[in-house]
Parts: structure tokens; sequence; C-alpha cells
């Protein structure tokens, strides 16, 4: 009896020795294998159990039960920690220098201008504007002749205009023969309530005036409409673009094909209205010009003045992607300068921060 | 416009300040662009006294003359000058004066005499007078007064930008007066009496009284050796005018005051009588300024008895125009029609101010009144000697009346005030309400019905009383057309593949677009008055644009490059303009020095960016290698793009740039596509998402020998005959060459939706798939 369990002791002392000096998980493995494998010691002593007498043979096999027990769970512990240092010292190879930089992942961006563009379409479209379109080589009838802008007309002078080599055609002034064109779609249906966006020309060009630009043009027809309409109209669209602090004050102004005519400024971002050199100590900058369309435009597009009345405007997109964006040169918006069209990426879209 | 505030007094005694003016003037629609002093110079120029005069020691033709300040003190300034004696009294700037030439006095030595400062002649202090090189003062002023007391302080002035239709009957400081001091409730001295014409016949013949309604002649003399006043020509000098001839100053001064042109002939160089006619073919007239004017009966002239001796309201001639000495004056009033003058002014160019103004319209009750102004004015001031034969032919045409409807201007403007608001308005400024009825004051040309008087009530009142409210209308959403809505999603997704959009000018040249070399097929349309040679087209063909965009990034920076944009190109086709949008693509292929590592540019990313913009649309695009590649592009890089809707309707290309071409624009490798922006022909259908099937996918790599000229489409094309409806997917995975040739690697993804397939019916689709592609020699790697 002594004998026996003095002989686990032994078995034990010796295993637990050579467990603790296994660095791997083969020497694991060939000590499980020693003691637990097939012809492993302690299964070969309990295969022997046979031999012994009934009343040994069960204590006998509840020592060596806990032996192996004992033995399994040992094994277990020591391969976990091997699994953990080899993972460990595995891991230390692949070391990498976080500290450089990250490859950026590859996007575009939609121009400044489109971005604009789209900031004021977007408003006026919930505000009931829908879209049309004109041709950016014009006939001189839509162009001029039905805006009231007759052959010698002063304003034919205001908008020096480019001509082509046919005839009575003319690059675009404005955006404004869209307002003739969608009229005449209309064909006397009410209201009338459009957004013409486009590309026009002016032969122009110094720092603040570029021969080719883009305008949104607004038109809404229907009875009763009068200047008091124009007013909250753009003054909604304006603070909503702009933002719900911006002031507006309107002016009296000239354009052939409104009567009456009037300016909208809005607050001086440059300043916010105490009045600085970009605004001419004004505190005020132009946005838009506007007005009652004129008895002859709305006759020339198929509505007798008579019945109906509507308001018109017209607004630089360069202008507003300028306010929206903070610039100072329009040039540059033409000029495609990668690096300058880069910065615009941190602009979220929405109102400026 | 210039407007002098001191000149606006005349007519608004209790004028308030500039900044309270400048605000009634934005009131009225006048631009004020800016406000400046005027005068300010003229603080330093003192009034001194000669209390001796000695020659210079050592200089001949120099003298030294001691005058007496202000102050009292006695100083010695050197002149050159013939007059300036004992008792004179001289204008002497000190030193740190400005003259009117800009050029500042200093202490200058002359041959060992310091002279301070100079006495001044009229004209080195701005003004013209008597003759003489000192301006010799006999006014009572005390010495030590300045030049500035003289004129009563420093003037304002207003730079006024006047829209045209304000242009028509603001270019009159009366004018703007009467409006102002109506909007702003100031008391207003005005004075619009005829002149009482003579009834002198043999005086003048109006021939075209359509041209010419009225025509007023007044021969009056003046003083020999008469000065314009020093207040008009200080006025006029604020308002940039030049003072030239008393004659010829108060007529300009009466044009600018109310807004009437007076020509003033020189009465002894007129065979008299004067005939206002149309000028006879062969009739020339040698202009104020020189040139000489080859006639046409489009011209309205006046005549003496020789021929033409004046256009019209446009300018005088040469040799019946005043002159230095000239005093014997036959002075012309007149109210020609606008568009008479306006026609001779565009067609010759003279845009001279008589012109600016009849040419916009005149007030004939003033064409009436201002020989009356123009002999007061001369009167006051002691420059009339006398008044002789007049006459004046025609009559004022009669004022225009139009319908007074409170109710369209009210429906105008947006607001509910009473019929006895809006006449009140319309009285103030100028215009008659009777009843129905709205007489139109004869300076107005610009009116023409209830619009027109609805912007007078509003300019009357302000814009800030009406009040914002917002338009009650049938609420409809707003929309985008399709082919709109299109054109943003194509950007959007571009932009979303990676690449910038960029914004160009549609202005190109011949020789821009040479550069790139792309046979667009499209006829240029040329501009007839381009800016500049560089701009006399518009483009033909966008992906040229973009290059120089390329080219101008890549002289600023070697950095990668990927951009695109969707607008116009232009052609003609006959007399017909065709506008068309494009999309073209640019993108640099130069490797990218980093760390670390991206993936390697290729073209094959703006092939993949194009199919997979494409899925987006729904653009159904064959993309491929024809026989004929342009030149523009790389032989064995390119593809042609077409639509399969319009096959043969031409739709673009992509591959890179041929690396000469490239060149062209700084570049090396780059990809290029350029196509038609067309809409789909048929919306995508709108399917209904499919369930993930829940059936194991099964996974054949196949390895192939793919011999010459055999392609990667082909390959699928081949694949794609079988029909094998669980193949799902075939994805090339690899492609490498060895001494067996080309061998691609295609992985081969089968899924049913219905079973588990099995491995057997799996190789039996594999083994369809290589009896297929044995068809064209591609065989298995072993
Ligand atoms: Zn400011």
């Amino acid at each position: 009896m002594q004998s026996k369990t003095s002989t686990d002791g032994r078995w034990w002392d010796w295993f637990e020795e050579t467990l603790r000096t296994a660095r791997d998980l083969p020497a694991i493995q060939s000590l499980r294998y020693q003691w637990l494998g097939k012809r492993g010691q302690l299964t070969v002593a309990m295969k022997e159990l046979a031999q012994l007498p009934a009343e040994q043979r069960r204590l006998r096999g509840q020592q060596l039960n806990q032996l192996r027990q004992r033995m399994v769970e040992a094994l277990d512990i020591r391969q976990r920690e091997i699994d953990i240092e080899t993972e460990a010292a595995l891991l230390n190879g692949e070391r990498l220098d976080m500290t450089m930089p990250g490859r950026p992942p590859r996007v575009g961006l939609l121009h400044p201008l489109t971005r604009a563009r789209r900031r004021i379409e977007d408003v006026l479209l919930r505000m009931g504007f829908s879209l049309h379109y004109g041709p950016q080589v014009e006939s001189e009838w839509y162009n001029f002749e039905a805006l009231n802008i007759p052959a010698g007309h002063p304003a034919r002078d205001m908008q020096d205009s480019f001509f082509v080599d046919v005839p009575n055609m003319v690059l675009r002034t404005h955006t404004s023969p869209v307002q003739i064109r969608a009229m005449q779609q209309h064909q006397g249906r009410l209201p009338v309530k459009v957004l013409a966006p486009g590309v026009v020309y002016r032969r122009d060009d110094d720092a603040t005036h570029t021969p080719m630009f883009q305008q949104v043009e607004g038109l809404v027809i229907d009875h009763g409409i009068g200047l008091a309409d124009l007013k909250g109209t753009l003054t909604t669209m304006v603070r909503e673009v702009l933002g719900e602090r911006v002031e507006t004050r309107f002016r009296s102004s000239y354009f052939p094909f409104t009567e009456p005519s009037v300016e909208m400024d809005v607050t001086c971002a440059a300043c916010g209205g105490v009045g600085c050199r970009t605004c001419k100590a004004t505190g005020w900058v132009e946005i838009l010009g506007s007005g009652m369309v004129h008895p002859v435009v709305l006759a020339n597009g198929g509505y007798d003045a008579s019945v109906v009345s509507g308001f018109a405007f017209g607004l630089g997109i360069e202008r507003l992607a300028m306010r929206l964006f903070g610039l100072d040169d329009l040039r540059l918006l033409y000029q495609n300068d990668l690096q300058f069209l880069q910065q615009f990426i941190r602009w979220e879209g929405g109102r400026q921060a | 416009m210039k407007l002098s505030h001191r000149w606006l007094s005349r007519y608004v005694p209790d004028l308030p300040s500039p900044e309270r003016v400048a605000v009634v003037l934005q009131q009225l629609g006048i631009e004020v662009a800016a406000m400046e002093p005027w005068g300010e110079r003229l603080r330093a120029i003192e009034l001194v006294e000669v209390v001796r005069r000695d020659p210079h020691p050592r200089a001949d033709r120099l003298y030294l003359v001691s005058v007496r300040r202000g102050s009292g003190e006695v100083l010695s300034v050197v002149t050159g000058a013939s007059n300036g004696f004992p008792g004179d009294r001289l204008w002497y700037g000190p030193a740190g004066t400005v003259l009117a030439d800009g050029h500042v006095l200093g202490v200058r030595d002359f041959r060992g005499v310091t002279s301070p400062g100079m006495l001044l002649s009229p004209e080195e202090a701005g003004f013209s007078a008597e003759p003489g090189d000192l301006w010799v003062w006999r006014q009572a002023d005390a010495v030590g007064s300045t030049l500035l007391d003289v004129l009563r302080g420093p003037d304002w002035v207003y730079d006024l930008e006047l829209t045209p239709n304000l242009a028509i009957y603001y270019q009159s400081v009366r004018n703007i007066a009467h409006d102002a001091a109506a909007v702003a409730g100031w008391t207003m001295n005005d004075d619009r009496e005829p002149f009482p014409f003579g009834q002198s016949t043999g005086l003048l013949r109006v021939e075209s009284r359509a041209d010419c309604p009225l025509y007023g002649l007044v021969a009056l003399d003046l003083v020999p050796g008469a000065v314009t006043p020093l207040w008009m020509q200080a006025l006029l000098r604020a308002t940039g005018q030049r003072p030239i001839h008393p004659a010829v100053d108060v007529t300009n001064f009466v044009l600018w005051d109310c807004g009437q042109p007076l020509h003033a002939f020189d009465r002894d160089r007129v065979v008299l009588p004067i005939a206002v006619r149309r000028a006879l073919p062969g009739e020339s007239l040698t202009l104020l300024d020189g040139t000489v004017a080859a006639l046409t009966s489009a011209d309205l002239v006046i005549a003496d008895g020789h021929g033409p001796i004046a256009l019209a309201g446009v300018m005088g001639g040469a040799e019946s125009a005043i002159r230095p000495d000239t005093t014997r004056i036959l002075l012309e009033s007149a109210h020609f029609s606008a568009p008479v003058v306006f026609r001779t002014l565009r067609a010759r160019q003279l845009p001279t101010d008589a012109a600016l103004h009849f040419g916009k319209g005149t007030d004939a009750v003033m064409a009436a009144a201002a020989p009356a102004r123009v002999l007061a004015v001369m009167a006051a001031d002691g420059l009339l000697a006398g008044v002789g034969d007049s006459a004046i032919l025609g009559e004022v045409p009669r004022q225009r009346v139009i319908p007074f409807e409170p109710e369209t201007i009210r429906t105008l403007l947006g607001v509910a005030w009473s019929d006895e608001r809006v006449s009140l308005a319309l009285e103030r400024l100028g215009f008659g309400v009777a009843r129905d009825l709205v007489t139109i004051p004869s300076w107005r040309h610009d009116v023409e019905g209830s619009a027109d008087l609805a912007e007078e009530v509003a300019r009357y009142y302000g814009l800030d009383t009406i009040l914002p409210r917002l338009p009650r209308m049938a609420a409809s959403p707003g929309k985008r057309e399709p082919e709109q809505e299109f054109l943003e999603r194509l950007r959007d997704l571009w932009a979303q593949a990676g690449y910038w959009e960029v914004a160009t000018r549609t202005f190109s040249s011949e020789e821009r677009e040479r550069t790139l070399n792309r046979p667009t097929g499209r006829q240029p349309l040329q501009l007839a008055n381009p800016l500049r040679n560089e701009e006399s087209r518009l483009r033909t063909d966008l992906l040229t644009s973009l290059l120089e965009v390329f080219q101008f990034n890549r002289s600023r920076r070697d950095r990668p490059i990927a951009m695109f944009e969707v607008a116009s190109v232009f052609a003609r086709e006959g007399e017909r303009v065709v506008e068309s949008v494009e999309l073209a693509v640019v993108e640099s292929l130069d490797p990218v020095e980093q760390f670390p590592h991206g993936p390697r540019p290729s073209i094959y990313d703006l092939k993949g960016a194009l199919e997979w913009v494409a899925a987006q649309l729904g653009w159904e695009l064959s993309l491929s290698v024809p026989a004929q590649i342009p030149a523009f592009l790389h032989p064995g890089r390119s593809l042609a793009i077409a639509f399969t809707h319009d096959p043969q309707g031409g739709g673009g290309w992509l591959g890179e740039l041929r690396p000469r071409t490239a060149q062209g624009f700084q570049g090396r490798r780059v990809a290029v596509l350029t196509m038609r922006a067309d809409r789909p022909a048929s919306p995508r259908p709108r399917g209904v998402m499919a369930h993930p099937s829940r059936f194991p996918e099964i996974v054949r790599d196949l390895s192939l020998v793919v011999p010459e000229p055999v392609t990667f489409d082909e390959v699928q094309t081949r694949i794609g005959r079988t029909g094998s409806a669980d193949l799902r997917q075939t994805r090339l995975i690899d492609r490498f060459e060895g001494d067996f040739g080309v061998s691609l690697t295609v992985r081969l993804t089968f899924q049913s939706d219905a079973e588990t397939l099995t491995d057997q019916a799996v190789e039996e689709e594999v083994a369809h798939i290589l009896s297929e592609l044995a068809g064209v020699g591609v065989v298995l790697r072993q």
C-alpha cells in the first residue's frame, strides 16, 4: 500500500519536473505520450490493475485515476502557456511602424460651382420651383427682343455680347431667355414657377468679370403676384442658402425685362455689416437682380399682363460660391488647380461652420 | 455722372448733409458709387498783397516780389511773371501747396535767392481768369483769405451710377433735385418759365419738323474779355469738366443743370438764315474735333447759307465754333428727335454730352426755357452786353397721358394702399393725376404704363414700406427634368469613383484643338468678336479642355491627377447650332511614389470606373477594339465605346493617349475617356431584389492557355455561351506568361437557388465550358 502511493509521489515529482522544463509544444506532446499515450507509463499501470485482487484493485484504481487527472490538467495549463508565449514571439516579429502614414482612400469631389449651383437649386426645388433649360447659343430674339431689349437699346451695350458666325445668333448674355421658353412651354397654364440655371457669356474679362459664368434665373407667374411676393420669396430663399442671420435690403434698379426692378443686397460676409473695403463701407453686398416681369415680356411668353403678373430674379453662381466658400478671386474657380480644389473637401455642403 | 452737393443746393437751399442726401438718392434708385470732398487743395492758396517788386540780383528775367500775408508777415517770392506790382493782390501758394496739375510746391533756390512756394497764375491754381501771368484778384476779399474761402468752403461730389432708365432724366441736377425733394420733403426752387422768344423772320427755318419739333435761336453779345464766374468754374471742375470760354462754359453748365444741351455759334461766322434739315448727298462737315464727317441723309444737320455748320444734337462744326475772342454769339436751344440723334451717335461713335442727352430724350419744356437760364446767369455775373434777335419754330409736344389704374399698381406692389395714397406719390414726382388719367412729366420718356407708375410709387414711399409675403398659389413639388437629373447623377458617380470635377470654359481655338488633333467631325462655331485669338471659337471637343487643365496642373506640380467634366460642346450644321453634352475624363498613369505602396495605376482603373458608372446608370455600352484607332490614342491600349441602343450614333473612346500626344500636354502615360453623355434609351427596369440563395457555392479555378490573338472577351463570351443557369460569376483572377504562351486563370462560381449542387453536376458544366473554349484553341494548362 505504502509502497504504491510513494511510487505515485515519485512519478508525480518526476512528471512535474519534466513538464516545468518543457519549452515547446513537441515537448508537451512527448510528455503526454510518455505518460498518457497507449503505452504510457500510467496507461500501462492502469491496464495492470486487472491482475490485482478486487479489494486492492478498487483502491489502486482510484489513486491512479486521480494521478491521471492531475497530469491532464497540468499538461493543458502548460500547453496554454506555451501557446501564448509562441504567439507573442510570432506577433513580435510582425511589428509595423504604426506611425507611418495611412494609405488614403481615393476620393473625388464635385466642383465648388456645381455644389453652389445645387445648393440654390435644392432650396428652390423645395420651394416648388421646377428646373428649365435653354441653349447656350441663343437667337437674338430670345436673348434680346423677347425680353424687351430691341436693337439700339442701351441695355444691349450693358451686356456686351459675343456673336457667332451663324446669323442672328448670340452667346446668351443671361439665363433670362429661358423665361420666355418656359412660359411658351407652359402655354398659358398657371402657376408658372421655374428655375433656370445655366452658363452665360459677356464680353468682359477682369478681376471681377469673367467672359463665361453661370447664372440661376427664377420666374413666378400667377394671378395677383406683387413686389411683396418677390420680397418674401427672395428673402426666404437667401436665408435658406446663406443662413438665418443674413439681413436683406432691396434697392430700386433697372432691367429692361422687369418693371419695377429691384436689386437685393445681403449683409457683407467680410465685415458682418459693419462696413469694410469689400462692401465699400456700406455693410451690404449685392446678391441678385429682380423685378416684376415687364408686360412686353409676359406677352412674348403668351401671358396677358392685364390678367396675370409675375416676378423674375437672376443671380450669379460664382458670386454665390465666393460667398459660400469665402473666396475673393473669381478666376480661381475656373483655373482648376487641383490643389486649390482639394481644400473644398472640408466644406460639408451644409451651412458654413 | 458726377453730382456736386453745392450745385444741388442751388435748387434745395436747405440741403442736409451729404450722407443724408446719399440715402435719398439711393431711394430714388440712384447708386452712389463714391462720395468725395472737392476743393481741399485750395485751402492752402492764400490771397496776398504785393508790397515791393525788385529785379533779381543775378538773373535778368526774374523778380523778387515781397508780399504781405494775412498774418502781417512779409516774405519774398521769386517770380518770372511780367505782372504783380505793389498794391496788386495775388494768389500765393506756400510750400506744400498742390497745384491743379498735381505738382507740389516746395522751397526753391533761384540763383542764390530762396523762394518759399510760388505766386500763382490762374491755370496753376486750376481756373481761368483775365489774361496776365499772375492771377490778380479784383474782388473785395481780405488779404489772408484762401481760395477755398472765396468759393465758400469745400464741395462734396457724388459719383452716381445711372441705370439706362434713370439716365433718360437724371442727367440733370434739376431733375434729381426735383425727385429728391419730393421723396425727402425738401423745399425746392424750380423755374421752368419759357424764354420770351422774338418773332424774327429770316433767322431760321426747320425743314424736318419730325426730327426737330422745337428749334430756337437767340443772338446775344458778351462783354469783351468776360471771364466765366469762379463759382461756375468750380462746379464744372468739381464735376470733371474743363472751363474753356464763358459762352461754352455757360452752355455746359445749363446742360448739366437742367439736362438741356445748348450750342453756341460764333455769330460772325454763320450766314443766316439757319436751316434744320437732313444732310444732302455729297455734303460734308469738319467737326469741332477736327475730323471730317461725310454726311448722309440719315444725319440731321444745322446748316447756314453755305451748308452744314453742325451735326444736330451731336457736335458743332469747326468753322462756326467759338474762338477765344468771340463775343457775338448765336445760341441754339432745341428739341431733337431722340432716335435721330441716337442713330448718328451710334453710327459715328460720337458719344458727346449733348448726344448722350438728346439721344435718350430730353425735356421739350426745357428747350424753350433754357435760354432764359443762360441769360440770367450771364447777366448776374456781368458777362452779358446785350440780347439781339431771337426766334423759335415748332411747339412743345403735348404731354403724354396714360390710364390711371390704381388696382393694377396695388397688385404689382402687393399692397393695399388707397387710391389717394397712390396718386399722392405720383403727383409729388411731377405726374398729373385727374380721375382716371395720368399726365406724364415732359422729362419722363421712360414711362409707358402702370408697371412704370408702380415703380414710381415704390420709389416714392421706399421699398421698405412694402411688406414681404410668400405667394399664395397651388402648391406642387418642384422637379428636375430627367435629362438633367441624369447628368447630375453622372457627375455624382464619377466623383464617387474617385475623380475630381473641374469647370472649364467653352472657348477654344483651332490651334488649341489641334494639339490633341482628335477628329470630332464637328464643324466649329466661330465667334464673330472674340476677346482674343485663343478664344476664337466654341470648343468642338471637351477632352482638349481637360487636357489643358492637366497641363496647367502638371506645370505646377507632379502629382496624380484624376478628373472629369460633363459639359457642352458645339458645332454648326449649316445655319443650325448643335449643342451636345459630353463626358471627358483624364487620369495620370505614372507610378505614384509613396510608401506604403498603393496599387499601380493602370488604364484598367479608368475602364473599371466606366464599367461601374455605366452599371449604375443603366448605360448599355459596347466596348470594342476596332481595327482603326485614331491617331491621338495608343494603338494597343484603346477601346471604342458605342451605345448599344444606337451603335451608329458614335459613342466615344477610352484609352491611353499616344505618348507623343501626351507630351503636348506635359504628360507621359495618360488615360483618357471621351464620350457622349446621353441618357439611357430606356429607363432601367425596376426589378425585385432577389433573395440570396440558401445553397452552398462551388468554386472552380481554371488555368487556361490562351493562344494569340484570342482575347479575354472571347474567353468570357465562350463561357457565357454554355448558358449554364448555375454559373453565377466568372472572374479573372490571374494572368501570366510562360513557355506555353499566355495563361489566364478564371474563377467560376456555381450556385443553385433550388438545390445543393453536386460535384458531378459542376464537373459536367466545367466540361461543357472547356469544350466551348476548345473551339478557339483555349485549353487547360497541364
Ligand atoms: Zn463689408
